[in-house]
């Protein structure tokens, strides 16, 4: 029934009302039938249910995680041994407040950690090597000698 | 361990006096704290950038002077109503759910995005105006988004201000707690609009919606990312804005947490500008006290100004193709089905179930929402569609490769969708399991519980005989074409047949 029209009356007054129910508005109707009001709400509440876990499944798995791996999975420990090593590399051996170029052979992961660092330094990266008083780049080696396994390698322009 | 507890009291304490003064509960003040500092230090850094120094010279007045003024508000307004729901049962309810994923902050702090933005920027905060001004317009800092808003990294910047060595855990923390804060504000936003079903399903609801902060982006809350920040803030203001019966009766909350939106992120300060308008629409009867609606915008695109004064680039606006859209471009055009099936990848089975339940309380339990007070759920609907409408149009006119654009942001973006389509159905699972009962006599508006010693409120405060006569679904409870029937009607009146 489209909300406005007038209900049926005998619908509406039910059986032995002979056909004389008085007419009500169609939004009375939704009100009086009480089974199918139960039924939507506990739908309604259900289905709400659902939305509510599904939602929340993100939550249990960063749950999961933090009971699994507590202190990270490997890989990320192994990237923050990495971060932290050439962090301290580069406060090391280039003064702060200086221009430094960061080779491109390098990932965009090291690329933009090298930034970051650089700027916790007060260092200028700049995209023309030619303006730089450094070029850096970062090369693999062993764990001995440099932690994570990468060293920093800083070379004076000109 | 011991600088990360430093950071943690660090701003929990600089936002305690004014959040104690907005909320008038210690419990629910220490919540709210974090975006308190959160919104000093983002103010703080716009003063330091506009007028020079450095963020801890602005950044330490501003706190004293809102310690100085905590006290004297609090007396001016010592017969203010307090808000609902700040027993210890609650505030447990809105933060104990929250720990176990929580403790995830404890990773290595080493996610993609927190360093390169958030981490990135926050360093270049803590040297002072001249450099500070310097980063923002330089080239190769701009994969970084500089002109992302500096709420969250304004708030890492001067923790690091405090606490020197850049150590990314210190950062990590700080940005946890912050995503914290506005998830239980989210919760609490839940539980005052189901604050008249029973508590049990109120209290959970809260939950429920908090816990979907954690999305389809697991790392997303604890790992540094400012995703779940705007997005938990922006749909708190949301429903404290559209789901409460007069929400310029108390609005301070709701601003505060759209200011927070609006200077986290880009799509953050777009959203706040919908929802503010939206909001305008559904006060228009109110337009002058809505104005204030506007404040919290007003900052972001200070904020956003600044920006671009300094040069800041943003792939926004810089990468956009907005030509080609216009220009009916077919390569425009055929990204909008990858899109939108990226989107549907992310959150679409909820999203579904969620209009489902929407249209069935729409058909079922419509009048039972009104009697509680709740405004209607299409202007919920509504903030959903206008950031689809927002969200799609950026991926379509970007020129960045698609694939590649989606694939690494939409697990995040896509977070307001669920957090709105969750919060729609829980509201509507609270006006099913109260059963069209409200508790108490009279629908009161959730935040008009009145204090010991209470003189009533402003102009527009149900306190007044008529107002309060008009109940919840008076003057501001409306949709065009829906309106609210005016008049005194109870619950048990207003929803004649239900006990």
């Amino acid at each position: 029934m489209e909300p406005g029209q007038a209900p049926d009356p005998a619908a509406a007054g039910g059986e032995g009302s002979g056909g004389h129910a008085p007419r009500v508005p169609a939004r009375e109707v939704i009100r009086d039938r009480p089974a199918g009001n139960r039924v939507a709400r506990i739908v309604v509440i259900l289905a709400a249910l659902a939305v509510v876990v599904v939602g929340a499944a993100g939550a249990f798995t960063a749950t999961r995680q933090s009971v699994v791996h507590p202190a990270g999975v490997t890989a990320d420990k192994l990237l923050k041994v990495q971060m932290e090593s050439v962090q301290r590399q580069l406060s090391a051996q280039v003064p702060a407040r200086s221009t430094i170029y960061f080779s491109k052979n390098n990932s965009s992961l090291w690329q933009q950690r090298i930034v970051e660092f650089a700027t916790m330094d007060g260092i200028i990266v700049v995209l023309d090597p030619a303006r730089a008083e450094f070029r850096l780049s970062l090369v693999k080696t062993t764990a001995a000698e440099s932690a994570g396994g990468l060293r920093l390698v800083v070379q004076r322009n000109g | 361990m011991l600088a990360l507890l430093a950071a943690v009291v660090m701003i929990l304490a600089a936002g305690l006096p004014t959040g104690y003064v907005v909320l008038r509960d210690l419990r629910l003040a220490l919540l709210v704290a974090p975006l308190i500092t959160a919104l000093s230090a983002a103010v703080s850094v716009m003063l330091m950038l506009i007028v020079g120094g450095r963020l801890l010279w602005w950044l330490g007045p501003l706190l004293l002077v809102q310690w100085a003024v905590a006290p004297v508000l609090l007396r001016r307004t010592a017969g203010a109503a307090r808000p609902p729901h700040r027993s210890w049962a609650d505030v447990l309810w809105l933060t104990v759910p929250l720990l176990p994923p929580f403790l995830l902050v404890i990773a290595p702090p080493v996610q993609w995005d927190a360093n390169s933005i958030w981490f990135l920027h926050a360093a270049y905060f803590t040297h002072g105006a001249p450099l500070a001004r310097e980063y923002l317009g330089l080239p190769s800092i701009d994969f970084s988004h500089p002109d992302y808003p500096p709420l969250a990294s304004s708030t890492i910047g001067a923790v690091w201000g405090v606490l020197p060595g850049y150590k990314l855990y210190v950062a990590q923390i700080v940005s946890a707690t912050l995503n914290f804060s506005a998830i239980a504000m989210l919760g609490y936003a839940v539980r005052v609009v189901t604050g008249r079903a029973p508590t049990m399903v109120s209290r959970l609801a809260a939950a429920g919606v908090a816990l979907a902060a954690w999305g389809e982006a697991p790392f997303v809350v604890a790992g540094g990312l400012s995703d779940a920040l705007w997005a938990t803030a922006f749909v708190g203001a949301a429903l404290l804005l559209l789901l409460r019966p007069d929400p310029l009766r108390r609005p301070v909350l709701a601003l505060l947490l759209l200011g927070v939106a609006a200077l986290t992120k880009n799509e953050g300060l777009i959203m706040a500008v919908a929802l503010a308008l939206i909001a305008t629409v559904r006060l228009w009867r109110q337009l002058r006290r809505a104005a204030i609606l506007w404040l919290p915008v007003a900052g972001g695109v200070v904020w956003s100004v600044l920006a671009r004064h300094f040069g800041a680039k943003s792939d926004v606006t810089s990468d956009s193709n907005i030509g080609g859209l216009l220009r009916l471009d077919p390569t425009v055009y055929h990204k909008l089905r990858p899109t939108l099936t990226a989107i549907w990848t992310q959150v679409g089975p909820m999203v579904a179930v969620s209009v489902a339940v929407a249209v069935l309380g729409g058909i079922f339990l419509r009048r039972q929402r009104r009697a509680q007070g709740l405004g209607s759920d299409l202007w919920l609907w509504l903030v959903f569609l206008a950031y689809l409408f927002f969200l799609t149009l950026t991926y379509v006119t970007s020129t960045s490769n698609l694939a590649w654009y989606l694939g690494t942001s939409a697990f995040r973006v896509a977070l307001p969708f669920a957090l709105l389509a969750a919060a729609s159905a829980v509201c509507w699972a609270a006006v099913a399991a109260s059963g069209g009962r409200a508790r108490g006599k009279r629908p009161l508006p959730p935040w008009s519980e009145p204090g010991p010693g209470a003189t009533g409120e402003g102009p527009a405060g149900s306190s007044t005989p008529a107002a309060e006569a008009a109940g919840p679904d008076s003057g501001t409870d409306e949709w065009p074409g829906g309106r609210a029937e005016p008049g005194t009607r109870g619950v048990q009146e207003a929803v004649p047949g239900l006990r």
